[in-house]
């Protein structure tokens, strides 16, 4: 076995010689005829397929992950996995001439496999900041050949964010609780360091989850320590929370929250994507937080209580 | 060694002339069908090549004269071979490593799982994954693609060890004792895992809950010289003992009279069982059900003589491996499903058989 492995190994390493001076070949071949848009995209995250879309190069994608929900034409297009758990194989059976990935896109070994199959790519920040924003759509924009387009989007975001910021805000900002998943056991919230607690701050709010990084399950009396005027949770999932079920939780039950019963609910992908709804999600989470204590959320499902 | 041999003709377990043909035949029907599945997983994927290519491509490699196209010699030399490859060393370490587990413990049922071969194995490399990369990062890059290995190795053999020391008292090992410790430490390595998990950041958390679903992805050559060089040789010197361990089935006392020390052949096999499986859900994460399922349906169709059970097993491992792995590369194409789902799924309900049919045939 070890000596048919030799052998293998053997010719893999002389045509991986091969492959690469054929790779060396074309891209000075490419280097010609360079500013040609990509006609077969293939887009490893949600946030970077909205931003295909919303510069109009919808129809040039040719595969997405499944955090591309939205928007729904997004759903029709061949799937290619969870953005940790590509396969170098399916990717490369849609023929992209390129590939949009960010940080969080993996793993690793099938990222440099892909490279090292002549596939391009394009790798973008994921860090929770409006950073990532700017450089995916600045960035995806200038390989669509259209800079200019993306300069429009991103202002037309931060306009949106200075809207929700020029608001004037209470003498107390409230302090908001941002819930990724509960079952019967401990809820997840976000602490610091995460894209929940940048869009909460940024939105006016203060995150209530602080001393930690990340995602953590927390206890019900942490939970009532933490005193949330509000609880943030993404919206679509199964079963959908209403604040009737949430608020007579263990811990929930004896928040400031669960007194005004204020839960607010949002499109995961627009809350936390750091795509290009990432200022309209900041103007409604700024207003559902302030603008009259009615205002639940933009759906009317909840307007019951 | 005449000595086991003479053990293994004496002890009845030794088969018949027609019994031992028959076990032959599988043997050389098995490794056929291993051979077509090979060439099979080469051939299919989400990416459609001709079969055409890559037979000639295969034929090129044993010196005919053709030259393939250069992107499906890339895709089989640079993705599915390695793959395939690894798929053929994890499937046969997980089914030799069953089947001597299995006869050790001298328990149908029985599972590296169950004396915390994989709960090591396990914990270790989630230690790794989660604690190690900056100090991954120090080592040389040969030796990166080592440390998760040789960590999971070492987890799955000082757990093995402990659980062995656990059931061994002056009177010798008692099995008893041994699957009970196997559990307890089980359920502590695994708690273990939930609390480094608790640690992990979001990146690592996702990455490790793929992880725990196994996946041949990623295979790099790199990779399989690394599985390659732990998982033959430990595979290959549990085959070595095929003979001891027939002369164990009789039990402790009989292979003893026999000349056959229990405690050592013991101890050796769990230390190798432990590097095979160590190596392999280091390599692919958790795949279940291949060592408990391939070398019982082995032993249905051979019955229970290791010699030609522990090599049936290897190539059926690899077999088994190898099909469910083009079922998880092309039925979601071009998405994959986790192979260790593909082999729960397959696996989980023929366990339920097994044990309904047990149920009312008394044996198995």
């Amino acid at each position: 076995m070890v000596c048919m492995l030799n052998r293998y190994l053997a010719t893999f390493l002389v045509c991986l010689h091969l492959i690469g001076t054929s790779v060396l070949a074309d891209d000075s071949g490419l280097q010609s005829s360079e500013p040609e848009v990509p006609q077969r995209l293939v887009s490893t995250d949600g946030s970077l397929t909205e931003i295909v879309y919303a510069l109009g190069y919808g129809s040039h994608l040719v595969g997405v992950d499944t955090t591309s929900t939205y928007p729904r034409e997004a759903k029709a297009l061949p799937q290619i996995g969870y953005k940790r758990a590509l396969s170098v194989e399916g990717v490369m059976s849609l023929m992209p001439d390129m590939v949009l990935t960010t940080d969080d896109s993996g793993p690793a070994i099938v990222i440099d496999q892909l490279k090292q199959a002549g596939i391009q790519l394009q790798n973008y920040s994921a860090a929770p900041e409006l950073a990532s924003v700017k450089e995916k759509i600045l960035g995806v924009s200038e390989q669509l050949g259209i800079p200019d387009q993306g300069k429009a989007l991103w202002a037309q975001v931060l306009t949106q964010i200075e809207l929700a910021m020029n608001r004037p805000l209470p003498e107390k900002p409230a302090k908001v609780l941002f819930v990724l998943s509960f079952s019967d056991r401990s809820p997840m919230v976000a602490g610091s360091e995460t894209v929940a607690h940048l869009m909460i701050n940024l939105a006016g709010g203060v995150n209530a989850a602080s001393g930690f990084d990340g995602f953590k399950p927390i206890s019900a009396e942490a939970l009532v320590e933490m005193v949330p005027d509000v609880v943030l949770m993404m919206e679509g999932r199964n079963p959908q929370v209403t604040s009737d079920t949430l608020f007579l939780k263990p811990g929930f039950n004896q928040t400031p929250a669960a007194s005004d019963q204020r839960l607010i609910t949002m499109d995961g992908m627009m809350l936390l994507g750091l795509g290009p709804r990432t200022g309209l999600a900041i103007d409604s989470l700024n207003k559902a937080l302030y603008s009259g204590q009615a205002l639940v959320s933009a759906k009317s499902g909840l307007a019951d209580d | 060694m005449t000595s086991y041999q003479k053990a293994s003709i004496s002890t009845g377990v030794s088969l018949s002339k027609g019994r031992a043909w028959k076990s032959q035949c599988w043997i050389i029907v098995l490794a056929i069908g291993l051979v077509f599945a090979f060439v099979m997983s080469l051939a299919t994927g989400a990416l459609s090549i001709p079969f055409a290519d890559v037979v000639s491509l295969l034929l090129s490699y044993l010196g005919f004269d053709n030259t393939p196209s250069l992107t499906t010699a890339q895709v089989i030399e640079s993705i599915r071979l390695p793959r395939a490859v690894l798929g053929l060393l994890v499937g046969s370490a997980l089914a030799v490593s069953g089947a001597t587990i299995q006869g050790v413990f001298r328990n149908p049922l029985a599972d590296p799982a169950l004396i915390g071969v994989s709960g090591g194995a396990a914990l270790a490399a989630v230690a790794v994954v989660v604690f190690g990369q900056s100090f991954i990062a120090y080592l040389p890059p040969w030796l990166q693609s080592y440390a998760l290995l040789f960590a999971a190795f070492i987890g799955s053999l000082v757990v093995t060890l402990l659980v062995a020391r656990i059931a061994t008292s002056s009177l010798g090992m008692s099995i008893s004792t041994l699957l009970l410790a196997g559990i307890a430490i089980g359920i502590i390595t695994m708690s273990g895992v939930g609390v480094i998990t608790y640690f992990a950041d979001d990146t690592q958390l996702r990455t490790l809950t793929f992880w725990q679903m196994g996946s041949l992805g990623g295979s790099t050559w790199g990779v399989v010289m690394a599985a390659a060089s732990l998982i033959v040789p430990a595979c290959l010197l549990m085959m070595r003992y095929s003979s001891r361990l027939n002369a164990m089935l009789l039990g402790e006392a009989e292979a003893g009279h026999l000349g056959v020390d229990v405690q050592s052949v013991r101890f050796h096999l769990i230390s190798l069982s432990a590097m095979a499986v160590g190596v392999a859900v280091a390599i692919s994460g958790m795949i279940g059900f291949v060592g408990l399922v391939i070398p019982h349906l082995v032993r249905m169709t051979l019955g229970p003589d290791h010699r030609y059970l522990l090599p049936a097993s290897a190539l059926a491992g690899a077999l088994f491996l190898l099909v469910a792995d083009m079922i998880a590369r092309t039925f979601l194409a071009p998405a994959e499903i986790p192979i260790g789902l593909v082999t729960a799924i397959i696996g989980g309900p023929f366990f339920i058989g097994l044990i309904i049919y047990r149920g009312q045939h008394g044996a198995l």
